[in-house]
């Protein structure tokens, strides 16, 4: 039993790993970039974003893992859809009736939600193959990696194209001076999201392989 | 093979159903709490736009509640202002006594489409504030207008007949306001619309406008 237990902590370890660097959503799948290139103007609101995204991801996968025998093959992107949306809904009338702080907040992001693909990615790709836990960890692993390149991308775009850090519209933690840098405009708008975006996925993949040829430089060296 | 597509199609009217069945149960569950939470919203602009005012009500002559944008419309475009209009008409008071009206303005000249804001004006038709209902504008450029407080502050506690817009140095107490940089198309549908609340303002003041409650504008 404590095996058991073991092995299913480490799954869902790798599962986290996995969502969050090794397949990292939006810089390594580039899953769900409509919403990555559009709400990026801010870091706060990539974090927005990217937690209510979380929080659908992680009930979206569990439920259609909990399903997966009871879906047929044949009608199951219908069936993940209607299922997506139905809980994306519910999660909305419960923001809005009891949380409506939040709601004010997130409102814009929650309906960009069930269009999102990595929601449909990965109840196709993983949740529908693999059982509850896992499948919970995955969602969970993917969201937090979504968050996390939604978060630098919009640290990154808010810097450069407003001159602010972690700034929630009308206070920031700091403001460079204009006399120090004036903003370029074009990093809050469509252009300056590709720019950097770009930048970030380069950046990514350099870093990944150097970590790659170490490592199968040392596994030579070992074996000679 | 036909058996296997009525299975299919029955699991499938299954998972709509209950999801329908679902929907429904927290459609009826949360609908009050969310009514009564846009109209905890609505009386909070109003409180917004008139801080002094304790009761807001409608007109009671249709024509200037349910059909105030018909009504206002020929004022509005007579004086130049043909793509915005006045959605809304709330006269607030305090104690029993007329204290200003809140305008609804619905501006379509918005850089992302309609951009709808309530101005509160007071009896001596000088602006109390303005607070934004809906806005779509471009998220940095023109939707500072909602986030940045000093853009739509110029106006507070200012009486003129109407504001001109300009780039830098707008001194509002002299009826000119500085735009938001970068977001002309935003500042100028917000100018022209506030134009178009005093204009509608001005026009309300010559009727006999009351409300169920006995409030009188004028």
């Amino acid at each position: 039993m404590a095996d058991r237990n073991n092995h299913l902590a480490s799954r869902g370890g790798e599962r986290l790993y996995n969502g969050i660097i090794k397949e990292n959503p939006t810089l390594v799948l580039i899953l769900g970039m409509c919403p990555t290139l559009a709400v990026t103007t801010s870091a706060i609101n990539g974090i927005g974003m990217g937690l209510s995204t979380t929080v659908v991801l992680l009930l979206s996968n569990t439920l259609i893992s909990m399903l997966r025998k009871f879906i047929p093959d044949r009608v199951r992107m219908p069936a993940y859809i209607v299922i997506v949306a139905s809980l994306v809904t519910v999660v909305q009338f419960l923001l809005e009736a009891y949380v409506p702080a939040l709601y004010e907040a997130l409102g814009i992001y929650i309906p960009l939600i069930v269009v999102n693909c990595i929601i449909l990615g990965r109840a196709e790709a993983y949740a529908s193959k693999n059982p509850v836990f896992p499948s919970a960890m995955d969602g969970l692993g993917m969201g937090l990696g979504f968050t996390c390149s939604l978060t630098i991308l919009g640290m990154i775009r808010e810097l450069l194209g407003g001159g602010t850090f972690l700034s929630n519209g009308a206070t920031a933690v700091f403001t460079i001076p204009q006399s120090v840098y004036t903003p370029a405009n074009i990093f809050i708008l469509a252009p300056g999201a590709f720019i950097v975006l770009a930048f970030i996925i380069a950046i990514r993949n350099r870093v990944i392989r150097r970590n790659q040829e170490k490592r199968s430089r040392e596994n030579r060296k070992e074996s000679v | 093979m036909n058996n296997s597509i009525v299975k299919d199609a029955m699991r499938l009217f299954i998972i709509t159903l209950i999801s329908g069945i679902i929907l429904g149960f927290f459609y009826d569950l949360t609908k009050g709490p969310i009514e009564a939470q846009e109209e905890k919203t609505r009386t909070q602009a109003y409180q917004t736009v008139l801080p002094d005012a304790d009761r807001f009500e409608m007109a009671a002559d249709t024509a200037y509640s349910s059909d105030i944008e018909m009504q206002m419309q020929p004022f509005l475009n007579r004086a130049g202002y043909t793509s915005d209009s006045i959605s809304g008409l709330v006269i607030a008071s305090k104690a029993g006594t007329y204290s200003g009206v809140a305008l609804t303005v619905t501006a379509h000249d918005g850089y992302g489409g309609d951009i709808q804001f309530s101005v509160g004006i007071l009896p001596d038709g000088t602006i109390s504030g303005i607070s934004i209902l809906s806005i779509s504008e471009t998220a940095g450029l023109g939707m500072r207008a909602k986030t940045d407080p000093s853009f739509l502050s110029q106006w507070t506690g200012m009486k003129q007949k109407s504001f001109d817009l300009v780039k830098t140095g707008g001194d509002p107490a002299a009826g000119t306001v500085d735009a938001i940089s970068g977001s002309t198309v935003t500042s100028r549908a917000f100018q022209r619309g506030i134009n178009a609340a005093l204009i509608a303002f001005e026009n309300l003041q010559n009727n006999d406008i009351t409300t169920a409650g006995g409030v009188t504008i004028g």
